[in-house]
């Protein structure tokens, strides 16, 4: 019987060694992934997944291997979102494994709202209570009780300015621009898994071009993810679709510092683009709100692009 | 955008990106330059202004933007004649691949995603297997470029394209494109 605490969590879990070939694979993982532990043993971890799965494990454990720091990626396998989060192992500063942590992802923003409306009732519920308590009993009879009750509602408060947050956050509504750190290539990447699906269906070939990944961005990277990932769904909503779509990433050297380029670019079925693709005015307003240009090409032989031009988002 | 003159210089850079996004060209510049006229080296508003191809973005640089136009328009004129490899050429020796211009960086993004696809398409695949075709003595008869030799250095007859490109740590186009020319010289062929 195992004695490793990994193999009692419900989230698939690998080990692997400097090499990221696996070392340890939990039953989780043997469970969701349909993979035997023996038979996966030595094996390079990226080859436990397929398809655009395994090409995004095979970048970010190279990632994180390589820059000895969290990698994180999306990955789709047997129709089942995951986020993963790629950790090296450090011994005296020196990288001696690999762990992975899949945790599924929830599907779909609709149902995320629904159970952010659901939490509202008793919410609510509690907060009733609770006050009653404090007015009838708590307060008058007994300061320890008022004290805790008082905690409790505090708690409570908080509990509902994180739900408020997150309803924001689903609609679209946080802080007009956040500024975090973000890697435009794990950007792309995610956007492009997002919709391999859709893209598959429909006979689109999705190729992707960006590096392992950039780094050193600053901005609204969630806001850039959702607009790139609109901009890709509208040229799938096109009928007929196109043959293939390319979504890249690169850093610019400009005059007065470095942008960042993301580019939707798409190759027809049959004969040609007379004219660039007509970007949603949602999509064109929110990448105006990042301080980002927009700009689409056709050219009779090359297809077309739509290129997304981010002055100044690079911190190096 | 009457009466709005006591604007501050970050809601004129907001509404010209506001007027852009929404096509009109000539008064998003308009804002830009007011930005301009207020704080003449302001970084950003420069920025957008060369962006769009305004004389008043391209101070100090016009004759350079001017010849980055001449050899977009030449590019192209290669592109109508099928010369695709030539026009990418042109455009990335001569330094137009810095440039802030958006139509130009739309073009040079059309021509680097046909060249990478190009070479998808003759490699079979992005999991097809690239080999060495020639022994280490003829491979030194060629004067290959540093990246090229990195390239083959890691071309082993069992590593896929996608895999190489990923190991390689080089840029992905590069890579591609690099590997596109070794098969093109037959240097590198492409594993049964």
């Amino acid at each position: 019987m195992s004695d490793a605490l990994i193999d009692y969590i419900d989230a698939p879990v690998l080990v692997g060694d400097p090499q990221a070939n696996a070392v340890h694979v939990n039953p989780a993982f043997e469970r969701c992934f349909g993979v035997d532990a023996q038979e996966a043993l030595g094996m390079p971890l990226a080859e436990l997944f397929e398809g655009g799965a395994r090409e995004a494990m095979l970048v970010s454990v190279a990632s994180a291997c390589q820059r000895g720091g969290t990698a994180r990626c999306r990955i789709r396998e047997r129709g089942v979102g995951y986020c993963v989060v790629i950790s090296p192992i450090l011994r005296d500063g020196e990288g001696v494994g690999v762990v992975v942590l899949l945790s599924e992802e929830i599907e779909g923003t609709e149902r995320l709202m629904s159970l952010r409306r659901e939490m509202e009732v008793p919410i609510d519920e509690i907060s009733t209570s609770l006050e009653t308590l404090l007015q009838e009993t708590g307060g008058r009879r007994n300061p320890g009780h008022r004290a805790r009750l008082e905690d409790s509602l505090r708690s409570l408060g908080q509990l509902r300015k994180h739900a408020d947050e997150l309803s924001a956050v689903l609609v679209g509504q946080g802080s007009s621009t956040r500024s975090e750190r973000f890697d435009p290539s794990g950007l792309v990447r995610q956007v492009a898994e997002s919709v391999r699906e859709l893209a598959e269906t429909l006979g689109v070939e999705l190729l992707l071009l960006a590096p392992a990944s950039l780094d050193g961005f600053e901005g609204d990277g969630t806001t850039l993810a959702t607009a790139l990932r609109a901009m890709v769904e509208a040229r799938l909503a096109v009928d007929p679709p196109p043959a293939r779509l390319t979504l890249a990433a690169r850093k610019l050297g400009a005059v007065d510092g470095e942008a960042l380029l993301l580019s939707v670019s798409e190759k027809p079925r049959s004969g040609a683009f007379s004219e660039p693709f007509a970007e949603p005015g949602a999509v064109q307003t929110s990448l105006a709100g990042l301080g980002a240009l927009v700009h689409g090409t056709a050219h009779p032989r090359l297809g077309r692009t739509s290129i997304v031009r981010l002055p100044g988002a690079s911190q190096h | 955008m009457g009466g709005s003159s006591n604007r501050s210089v970050a809601q004129w850079l907001s509404e010209g990106l506001t007027l852009f996004a929404d096509g009109d060209r000539e008064a998003a510049a308009e804002c830009w330059r007011r930005v301009l006229s207020v704080e003449p080296t302001h970084p950003g508003a420069r920025d957008y202004l060369r962006a769009i191809g305004d004389p008043a973005g391209l101070e100090g640089d016009g004759v350079e933007h001017h010849t980055q136009l001449e050899l977009r328009d030449e590019a192209v004129e290669l592109l109508s004649g099928g010369l695709v490899d030539e026009a990418y050429e042109l455009m990335t020796t001569t330094g137009t691949e810095q440039t802030s211009d958006l139509e130009t960086l739309a073009l040079l993004e059309l021509l680097r995603m046909h060249l990478h696809e190009d070479v998808i398409q003759r490699l079979g695949s992005s999991a097809s297997v690239p080999v060495i075709e020639m022994a280490p003595e003829d491979l030194m008869k060629f004067n290959l470029p540093a990246g090229a030799g990195f390239l083959i250095s890691r071309i082993d007859g069992h590593t896929p394209v996608s895999d190489l490109v990923a190991v390689s740590g080089m840029d992905p186009f590069e890579t591609m494109h690099t590997l596109g020319r070794l098969l093109e010289a037959g240097i590198v062929g492409v594993a049964e």
